[in-house]
């Protein structure tokens, strides 16, 4: 019986042992095979140059899509933001997402915009769109504000703006991310260098910048 | 269950230092975990050193661009910008007043890089008379021996490194060099190669599309394009060769795209062979490119293989339709967008009916269809919105 | 004296350009960005502005819509100098009211002969 008992205890002992080294020998496993994908990536990134998709004819458009829901307080600089990317033909679909606050009205205001009649085909299922509205100022061209019923979910707000996208790229954002200015660069290059394998998504590296002044953003 | 080491013990432990005979005298499993120990916080410490090391050279590579920087802006506006505008007429060599001292450290190991970068960021941002003058300095300064070393070292970044700052200065390199380069095995340095090859090669620069088996990617387009298009003095070929000859899809449609930039109209007859192509993406673009050609005799030819397409196809054809400007193709159009259950084809059904259409006639159009295609026709109507 | 306001956030620009004109006998203001541009016209009236289209804080058609509106700029010549070579966004530079769209890499001395055109009296 004291045997039995000891070895159970022998045994737990091993096992506790065993998983925590298992563990550790995974996480040193994935850190030296992370640390030399970079090591690659960093040696192809040096000699990569990102502003020829600048200058090329054949860069493909992307259509940013940005959500918001009663972010009345950032929406005006932060579309500002978006809409200063750098990159040869994309536009920015802002999706007002049933916001309670007065975003709709400040947007309708700096940016002059004016509903237009707007014909989409509802691939995605989402809550119906109460307006779609455009600028008529041409500095603005690139900007499309979708006024949506709230779909209570930022899934919603992305398939209707989907929905309602005319490139065949899409980057999904949130009005209150700042993106780089080169951003679009880095992500379509991925995509485009691909030729056996189709890419469908790319990721992206995100930083909390909470408090944080924001240069040139 | 976990004993010490017997087999260690019929060791000879006497020859040892002490901390081994300690060391050894422990179970296997401390063993085991002092030795991880020890190399993961070799390891810790390794990786700290890094980050400093990197700082560390982060700050003396910006030092080194402060002071150096200013020095060659200076040198630059004094003796290339400010001269080549008042006396654009001389024809003498171009002699650069550069003291001798700066002109050593320009060259130095310290420097050179960063001399080089900037020459090209001029380069890039000016052309003419002043580009001309930067590519002086260049060569002047001796840089671009540094960049063919490069292009010779074994390193395949570094050898893309050089042929890019070579082709930037549009200097020469002989083909001997290229063109075993345009075959390497590192799909990079390939691509490098061939557009250093299209930019310089003074006979026949295109001359790898003849050979070249696997696809070029979206990627070395995009780099290619934008060669072939802002290179001065290139010899554009008539790109009908390849469109009908070539195995090579991607070279193809990459022909297609050119021959859509120099507007090469003499090609669409073999544009238009592709119409019979079994390769469905390939066919698209035949069609796109035919109407951005606007050869209309081809319109016929699209609204007869027009019922047997995939639907990707039947867009380009409709988007063709519209581009080409004929007034007899408008009918069916019309046809397509009344009657048609897809809402792409309506949409684009629509923007080449507004494209071809006075006011009156949509007008007419707005009045027999439905709601919903009202609304489309709307859409595209409206100017403010592009697509 | 007539007064020109570059903004580019780049500085290689900003330099050759200020050399140059200054020495055509122009006045000179430069600015980084959008922001720096919009805060320069405050100060004084200017009969040409040079910008760039892609800088940070502001996009360029943005500015210029904002300079054609502003009393200190609304009558000034504008000159776009931008790598970009897109259709539509050159369409809606014009659209603004720009007077030049210049494309990169300028050929200095062409640029100086279109500012001297576009600034010498029109009769």
């Amino acid at each position: 019986m004291l045997q039995i008992g000891q070895w159970l205890i022998n045994f737990y002992e091993s096992s506790v042992f065993a998983y925590g080294a298992i563990l550790l020998l995974i996480y040193t496993m994935l850190a030296i095979f992370s640390f030399i994908s970079i090591r690659k990536y960093l040696r192809r990134e040096s000699c990569s140059d990102y502003h020829d998709l600048l200058k090329s004819a054949l860069s493909p458009g992307i259509s940013v899509i940005a959500p918001a829901f009663n972010e009345g307080l950032s929406i005006i600089m932060n579309v500002q933001s978006l809409l200063t990317l750098n990159y040869p033909i994309f536009e920015v679909l802002l999706i007002n997402d049933g916001s309670t606050d007065n975003s709709m009205e400040q947007l309708i205001k700096v940016f002059e915009l004016e509903k237009v009649d707007f014909a989409y085909n509802p691939k995605l299922h989402a809550k119906p769109i109460r307006g779609i509205y455009k600028s008529t100022n041409p500095a603005f061209s690139k900007l499309t504000v979708i006024d949506k019923i709230n779909g209570k979910s930022k899934a919603d707000a992305v398939n209707a703006g989907i929905n309602v996208a005319s490139f065949d790229y899409f980057v999904c954002t949130d009005v209150d991310c700042i993106l780089e200015m080169d951003t679009l660069l880095k992500l379509i290059k991925p995509v485009m260098e691909e030729s056996s394998r189709r890419i469908i998504a790319v990721g992206a590296t995100l930083r909390t910048a909470n408090s944080c002044d924001i240069d040139q953003g | 269950m976990f004993e010490s080491p017997y087999s260690f013990e019929n060791l000879d432990v006497g020859q040892n230092p002490a901390w081994l005979n300690w060391f050894l005298s422990l179970p296997l499993v401390i063993q085991i975990a002092v030795v991880s120990i020890l190399i993961s916080t070799c390891f810790i410490l390794y990786i700290q050193y890094r980050i400093w090391y990197i700082r560390f050279k982060n700050y003396i590579y910006n030092k080194r661009v402060k002071y150096i920087v200013p020095i060659l802006d200076d040198l630059i506006t004094e003796q290339i910008v400010l001269k080549s505008n008042a006396s654009q007429n001389q024809f003498g060599e171009p002699a650069f007043n550069i003291p001798n001292q700066i002109r050593a450290e320009f060259r130095s190991r310290k420097y050179r890089q960063i001399i080089i970068d900037r020459i090209i960021k001029y380069q890039a941002d000016f052309t003419g008379t002043i580009g001309t003058e930067m590519r002086n300095l260049y060569m002047e300064l001796g840089l671009d021996k540094v960049s063919f070393r490069k292009m010779k070292s074994r390193k395949w970044e570094k050898k893309i490194r050089g042929i890019r700052e070579l082709t930037n200065m549009d200097i020469l390199i002989a083909d001997v060099n290229i063109l075993p380069l345009t075959n390497n095995k590192r799909q990079e340095l390939r691509s490098e190669a061939r557009n250093a090859y299209i930019k310089l090669s003074k006979n026949e620069p295109f001359k790898f599309f003849d050979v070249t088996t696997e696809p070029l990617l979206k990627w070395d387009q995009i780099e290619l394009f934008k060669t072939i298009t802002t290179t001065e003095n290139i010899a554009i070929p008539n790109f009908a060769r390849w469109v009908t000859y070539s195995n090579n899809k991607s070279v193809v449609a990459f022909c297609m795209e050119l021959i859509v930039y120099y507007k090469q109209y003499d090609a669409a007859p073999a544009v238009v062979k592709l119409l019979e192509n079994k390769d469905h993406l390939l066919r698209a673009q035949a069609i796109n490119c035919l109407g951005k050609l606007k050869y209309e005799q081809a319109a016929p030819q699209l609204v007869h293989i027009y019922s047997n397409q995939p639907l990707n196809c039947r867009l380009e054809i409709l988007k063709a339709l519209g581009r080409m400007g004929n007034k007899e193709n408008v009918t069916f159009l019309k046809q397509e967008f009344m009657y048609s259950t897809d809402f792409d084809i309506r949409k684009n059904a629509a923007k080449s009916i507004v494209r071809n259409s006075n006011k009156q006639q949509i007008d007419l159009l707005m009045e027999s269809c439905t709601p919903e295609n009202q609304l489309i026709l709307k859409h595209n109507l409206n100017p403010l919105i592009k697509y | 004296m007539r007064n020109i306001l570059v903004i580019d956030d780049d500085e290689i620009i900003q330099n050759v350009l200020d050399k140059v004109l200054t020495k055509e006998g122009f006045h000179i203001e430069l600015a980084g960005n959008g922001k720096e541009g919009l805060s320069q016209i405050e100060k004084m009236a200017y009969d040409l502005v040079i910008t760039d289209l892609m800088m940070p804080y502001a996009n360029g058609f943005e500015i210029i819509s904002r300079l054609k509106k502003h009393p200190n700029t609304a009558n000034a010549a504008i000159i776009v100098i931008s790598s970009i070579t897109n259709e539509d966004s050159i369409m809606d530079g014009f659209k603004l009211g720009i007077d030049e769209y210049v494309r990169k890499p300028i050929i200095i001395g062409e640029l100086v002969m279109r500012i001297k055109k576009l600034l010498s009296p029109r009769t």
